[in-house]
């Protein structure tokens, strides 16, 4: 089994948060057999979008100071285009980290679950689970659709 | 490989905390993990699998355990099962 891949969430203020606190309590993170000792290497950084974006790499840089020599990084963002997957993606290019956008409830699962796994192909899991997570449940009444506008 | 059938008897059936006690019980071994309900078979070591099989109170959960330890791995996971994944009844 790998070293466990560092995860980083880059989001808006209170989701990353959200997200990892809901994790971990579906992993039962308080429990002392939480995920086989998996729930380490996590990490948020919430953007505040009223700074500079050298004021937000420089808060970046000092959140990944010691990760410098590290390789196994999974950087996860929500919203392609906005401040914090920006500052995601001048970090991601400078540090050659893979990036992925879109970070939703079951990405931030399926990373957890599967953290020991080789980079590479936890990224594929990962991009592959949340994609397939979107979906519909229920579909909406088909007199809907066929009414006039 | 072990084939043990568990209904679960917990009253939110295989809710994520539920899914997620389960997947931290099987990954403990080595053995590989495979669950199936309602004509669906997933892995159990996969948080993602366990939840889209949305299994509720009453489902009958067929599960196969292939390895070395999958004796302990059964033991473990029906305990888990049996005991309503820690829940009050």
């Amino acid at each position: 089994m790998s070293q466990a891949v560092t995860l980083l969430l880059v989001t808006h203020p209170g989701i990353g948060t959200a997200l990892l606190a809901q994790a971990k309590r579906i992993f039962a993170a308080d429990t002392e057999q939480s995920l086989n000792g998996q729930l380490t290497d996590l990490y948020v950084l919430e953007v505040d979008d009223d700074l500079s974006a050298a004021q937000l790499d420089a808060q970046f840089e000092q959140l990944t100071a010691n990760w410098q020599e590290q390789h196994n990084v999974l950087l996860l963002t929500d919203l392609e285009g906005a401040t914090p997957a920006s500052l995601a993606l001048r970090q991601a290019r400078r540090h050659h980290w893979p990036l992925i956008t879109g970070l939703n409830l079951p990405m931030l699962l399926k990373a957890i679950n599967y953290q020991r796994i080789e980079l590479s192909e936890l990224v594929n899991e990962v991009l592959d689970s949340s994609q397939h997570a979107v979906r519909i449940l229920q579909a909406a009444p088909s007199s809907r659709l066929e009414q006039p506008h | 490989m072990i084939h043990q059938d568990i209904e679960l008897c917990n009253r939110l059936g295989l809710h994520a905390r539920a899914a997620g006690k389960l997947v931290n019980t099987a990954g403990r071994y080595a053995c590989e993990c495979w669950i199936s309900w309602n004509n669906r078979r997933i892995n159990g070591k996969s948080i993602m699998g366990l939840l889209t099989l949305a299994a509720p109170c009453g489902a009958t959960l067929s599960i196969e355990l292939d390895g070395a330890d999958e004796q302990e791995a059964c033991a473990a996971i029906t305990e888990l099962i049996n005991n309503r994944f820690g829940e009050p009844e």
